[in-house]
C-alpha cells in the first residue's frame, strides 16, 4: 500500500516538473504532494485499524467470547453471539431488558433472535432468579418464516447468573407461532449474553 | 385555529364522502351496468350529460320492452310510432356524444359506442323486422305518404339552411337542420335504404359543412373553458412559498407566526403547512386531469397550443409542484431547527412531543421516505438541546427500534403467506376484463404494451360480463388510509388504475392496545420517536399497509373524470409529493379506472397482522 502512495507522489512531482513551473509553483506543488502523502498514510493507517476492529469482533464471536443463544424450536438453533442490554426509560415507563443475537440491525446475521422484557428494576442484579415475561422473535434465515410470541402469550424466562460481563438466562416456558403456517411450536433453551 | 379548521375540514369531509359515494353511484357499477359514466365539466357539459343520460335510459328501457314483446311473439302489436320514437332517442344521444367528447367527457365515448351497440340492436331486431312485417305495411305506407306531402316544406328548409350556411350562421343552421331530422327520423327508419338515402342526400353538403364548423366552434369553446378552468385551479406556488418562508422566519425569531389570520406556534404551523400542501396537491391533481383532457385540443391547435394553456405537456406544473413539495419538506426541517435554537430544558420535552404529534399524521401521507428521515433527524437535534431529554429519547429508541423492526417482519411475513390466495385488484381487473374474441373489454386481446384499461366497447356489455367474474373474488388492496379520524370508510390508494373503498372502524383495539404496551406508550407517556409516533397514530386511526378480502362491488370511472372532479378531502387518493403520470400519446378520453368495494377478512398494519372475525348471520 505504502509503495503505491510514494509512486503517486513521485508521479505528481514528475508531472509538476514536466509542466515547467516557476520556483513558487514548484514549492506549492511539493507541499501539496507532501500533504497528499501524509493524508494517504493516515487513511491507510485508519483502514488497517478498522480492519483489525472488525476482525476482533469476528474472532470474539467465533471464539464464543461474545455470548451465544442455544434453542430448540422444533429443530435446534444456535447463534454465534448474544448481547444484553438493560435500558432504563424516563418517568412512567418500565425498563427494557433485551437479548439479541446481533449488535445492531446493520450487523444482523442468521439465525437471528430477539427478546424483550419490560421490567421494573433499578439494576440487572435485581432481576436474577425472578420469573420474567417477554416478547420473543426467532428467524432462522433471512426472508424466511419467523417464530414469534403471540401478544396474549408472552414467553417466560429467568436470569440464572450474572458474572463479570456475562448474563446467563434460560426459557422456562415458551410457545412461539410460525408466521407462514400459523403452527404453535414449544421452544426451550438458554442464553449467554455479553452486557453492552 | 386548529378547532375551527378541524370543524371546517370535517364538514368538507362529510360532504365529500357523500359526493364520493353518490357520484360513484352515478357511474356504471355492479348493481347497474347501464348507468352512464359521470361528468366532470361545468354547466354546459353537465346539461348535455344529463340530457344524453336520460334519453339513453329511456331508450334502453323501451328497447327492452320491445325485445321482450318480440320474444313473446307479440311483435306485431307494437306501436310503430313508439318504436320510431325510441330510435329517435338513440339518434339524439348519437348527436350529443361528439359534443361531450369535445368537452373531454369520457361519457361521450361511451354514448357513441352505446348507439352502435344497443342502438344497432334495436335497429336490427326491432325496427327492420317491424318494417318488413305485413301487419306494418299500412303504417309504413302512411309514413311514405306523409314524407311525400312534406317534400316542398322540406326543400324550403333546405334552402333556409343553405342560406344560413352561406352566411356562416352555423348555430342557427344546425338547429334548423336538427329540428328537421328529429321530425324525419321517427318515420324514415321504417323505409328502405334507398328511400332514406333519397331523402337525406340533398342535405349531405350542408350537413358536412355544419358538422365541420360546429365541431370547430365547440372545440374553441371547450378549449377556452378547459383552459380557463385549469388556470383557475392552478395553485399560486409563488404566494404559497413566500407565505411559508415568512412564517418559518417568524418562528425562528419569536416562536410565533401569523398563519391564515391566527397566531401559531411551530408545531401548529407544521399542521398548517401540511394542510396547505394537501390543498395544492388536490388542485394539481385536477390540473393534471385537465391537461390530459385537453390533449386532442392541443393537437388540433398545433403551434397555437399555448394559447389554450401555457403548459400543454404539464411539465411546468410538475416542476413547480416538485419544487413546492421540497419547500414544504425543508420548511418543516427549518421550523424544528429554528425552534431548537431557542429552547432548552423542560421546554425541549414539551416542544418535541408537540412536533411529533403534528408530524405523525403528515408523515403517513408523504410518499418520500427520505423526507420523513430528514424530519426525524431534525427532531433528534431538537431533543439534543436538553441532555437529559436527549438521553431519554435515545433510551426509548434503543428499546423500541428492534421491536418495531421485528413486528414489521412478522406482519409482512404473515400477510405474504395469506396473500397467496389473493390477487391484487389490478390483476383481477386485467384477468376478468381483458378482451377475448368475441368479447371486447377493457384491455386488448393481444397486449400492445398498453396495460392500462381503456374502453374498447360500450360499457353495459363489459360490465354485464365482468361483474359476475369479479364479485366474490378474494383480493388484496394496499396503502389503506382512513378518510378522517371518525369516517366510516377508508380508501386503498390509487394504484395501477384501481382504488378501493374499505370499511373503516374495524375493531383493532386488541392489537392497538398490545402495540401501545410494546412501545411503552400510555396517557402520560407518549411515543418519543417519529417511527413509534407514526406507528401508534396510524394504528389508532386504522391506516393500514394492506387488506385482504372479498370484492363486493365495483364501479367503472373515466380516468379524466375521477381526477378532474376530485373533491378536496380526496387528496389522500394519491400520496403527497407525487402526481400520476400517463402516456399522453394514448387517447386519454377512453382511459378508465375501476373503483372496488372490498370487505376485508384480514388486515396488515405496518406493525401487526390481524384476521378479522367472520361476520355473524345478517
Amino acid at each position: 500500500m505504502s509503495q503505491l502512495i510514494y509512486c503517486r507522489a513521485a508521479i505528481l512531482i514528475a508531472a509538476v516538473i514536466a509542466t515547467g513551473c516557476s520556483k513558487e509553483d514548484l514549492t506549492g506543488a511539493l507541499d501539496k504532494a507532501k500533504t497528499a502523502v501524509s493524508e494517504n498514510t493516515a487513511k491507510a493507517k485508519q483502514a488497517v485499524e478498522e480492519k483489525m476492529e472488525v476482525t476482533t469482533e469476528q474472532v470474539q464471536e467465533q471464539l464464543n467470547l461474545a455470548g451465544s443463544i442455544e434453542l430448540v424450536a422444533g429443530e435446534p438453533l444456535k447463534t454465534e453471539a448474544c448481547y444484553v442490554s438493560f435500558i432504563p426509560q424516563g418517568e412512567g415507563r418500565p425498563t427494557a431488558f433485551q437479548l439479541q443475537s446481533y449488535r445492531d440491525a446493520e450487523r444482523e446475521s442468521f439465525p437471528s433472535v430477539y427478546l424483550q422484557a419490560q421490567v421494573q428494576a433499578n439494576s440487572l442484579a435485581e432481576l436474577q432468579d425472578e420469573p420474567l415475561l417477554a416478547r420473543m422473535f426467532v428467524q432462522r434465515e433471512a426472508e424466511g418464516p419467523i417464530l414469534f410470541s403471540d401478544i396474549a402469550t408472552p414467553i417466560e424466562f429467568k436470569i440464572t447468573a450474572i458474572a463479570d460481563q456475562l448474563v446467563s438466562a434460560e426459557l422456562t416456558s415458551a410457545t412461539l407461532r410460525e408466521t407462514t403456517t400459523g403452527a404453535e411450536i414449544p421452544v426451550s433453551g438458554k442464553f449467554t449474553g455479553l452486557i453492552e | 385555529m386548529t378547532l375551527v379548521r378541524t370543524m371546517r375540514l370535517l364538514q368538507i369531509i362529510c360532504v365529500t364522502l357523500c359526493t364520493i359515494v353518490t357520484s360513484a353511484q352515478a357511474n356504471p357499477n355492479h348493481k347497474d351496468s347501464h348507468a352512464s359514466l359521470d361528468a366532470h365539466g361545468g354547466d354546459v357539459a353537465k346539461e348535455l350529460h344529463a340530457k344524453a343520460s336520460s334519453l339513453y335510459a329511456a331508450a334502453y328501457q323501451e328497447t327492452q320492452t320491445q325485445l321482450d314483446a318480440i320474444a313473446k311473439g307479440r311483435g306485431a302489436r307494437l306501436s310503430g310510432k313508439a318504436i320510431g320514437q325510441t330510435y329517435s332517442k338513440y339518434r339524439e344521444v348519437y348527436r350529443l356524444a361528439p359534443q361531450l367528447e369535445i368537452l373531454a367527457e369520457p361519457s361521450g365515448v361511451d354514448f357513441a359506442m352505446r348507439y352502435r351497440g344497443i342502438g344497432a340492436r334495436q335497429w336490427n331486431e326491432v325496427i327492420r323486422p317491424f318494417a318488413g312485417a305485413p301487419s306494418s305495411q299500412k303504417f309504413v305506407n302512411s309514413i311514405r305518404l306523409a314524407i311525400q306531402k312534406q317534400t316542398p316544406a322540406r326543400l324550403k328548409t333546405l334552402e333556409k339552411v343553405q342560406k344560413l350556411v352561406s352566411e356562416q350562421k352555423w348555430i342557427a343552421a344546425e338547429e334548423e337542420l336538427n329540428r328537421l331530422f328529429r321530425g324525419l327520423e321517427v318515420g324514415i327508419c321504417f323505409l328502405s335504404d334507398q328511400e332514406r338515402e333519397d331523402i337525406e342526400k340533398p342535405f349531405g353538403e350542408v350537413r358536412a359543412a355544419i358538422d365541420t364548423a360546429m365541431s370547430r366552434i365547440r372545440s374553441q369553446e371547450a378549449a377556452q373553458q378547459l383552459g380557463q378552468s385549469r388556470a383557475q385551479q392552478l395553485p399560486d406556488f409563488l404566494t404559497h412559498t413566500t407565505a411559508i418562508r415568512e412564517a418559518t422566519a417568524a418562528i425562528a425569531t419569536s416562536g410565533q407566526a401569523d398563519w391564515e389570520g391566527e397566531q401559531v406556534t411551530g408545531p401548529q404551523l407544521v399542521e398548517g403547512i401540511g394542510a396547505l400542501w394537501s390543498e395544492v396537491h388536490v388542485a394539481c391533481l385536477r390540473c393534471r386531469a385537465l391537461d390530459w383532457a385537453m390533449q386532442p385540443l392541443f393537437q388540433m391547435a398545433g403551434a397555437s397550443a399555448t394559447k389554450i394553456s401555457p403548459d400543454p405537456t404539464s411539465a411546468t406544473m410538475q416542476q413547480d409542484y416538485d419544487q413546492f413539495s421540497t419547500v414544504v419538506i425543508e420548511a418543516v426541517i427549518a421550523l424544528i431547527r429554528a425552534d431548537a435554537a431557542r429552547v432548552s430544558g423542560d421546554d425541549t420535552h414539551r416542544l418535541y412531543v408537540e412536533y411529533l404529534n403534528s408530524l405523525a399524521p403528515l408523515a403517513r401521507q408523504v410518499a418520500d421516505e427520505k423526507a420523513v428521515k430528514a424530519w426525524d433527524l431534525a427532531l433528534r437535534q431538537l431533543a439534543a438541546r436538553s441532555p437529559s431529554f436527549d438521553g431519554e429519547v435515545k433510551a426509548y429508541d434503543a428499546a423500541t427500534r428492534e421491536l418495531l423492526r421485528w413486528r414489521a417482519r412478522i406482519a409482512t411475513s404473515i400477510a405474504q403467506a395469506r396473500s397467496g390466495d389473493f390477487k391484487t385488484l389490478d390483476k383481477h381487473l386485467y384477468d376478468e376484463a381483458v378482451s377475448k374474441n368475441p368479447f371486447l373489454g377493457l384491455f386488448p386481446e393481444r397486449p400492445n404494451g398498453q396495460l392500462a384499461p381503456l374502453l374498447m366497447a360500450s360499457v353495459p356489455p363489459i360490465m354485464t360480463a365482468v361483474t359476475p367474474r369479479l364479485i366474490g373474488q378474494q383480493a388484496t388492496a394496499f396503502d389503506v388510509v382512513r378518510v378522517s379520524a371518525t369516517s366510516s370508510s377508508a380508501i386503498a390508494r390509487f394504484r395501477a388504475r384501481t382504488y378501493a373503498n374499505v370499511p373503516a372502524g374495524l375493531d383493532l383495539s386488541g392489537q392497538v392496545s398490545a402495540l401501545r404496551t410494546d412501545l411503552m406508550v400510555a396517557k402520560q407517556a407518549p411515543a418519543l420517536t417519529l417511527a413509534t409516533a407514526v406507528s401508534v397514530h396510524s394504528a389508532e386511526r386504522g391506516d393500514l399497509a394492506s387488506v385482504g378480502g372479498e370484492i363486493i362491488g365495483h364501479h367503472l370511472e373515466g380516468l379524466i373524470t375521477r381526477f378532474a372532479a376530485l373533491p378536496d378531502a380526496a387528496s389522500i387518493l394519491v400520496p403527497l409529493g407525487v402526481l400520476p403520470t400517463e402516456d399522453i400519446q394514448q387517447p386519454m378520453l377512453s382511459q378508465m379506472l375501476m373503483r372496488f368495494d372490498v370487505k376485508p377478512t384480514w388486515i396488515q398494519h405496518e406493525h401487526f397482522y390481524l384476521d378479522l372475525p367472520a361476520a355473524g348471520p345478517e
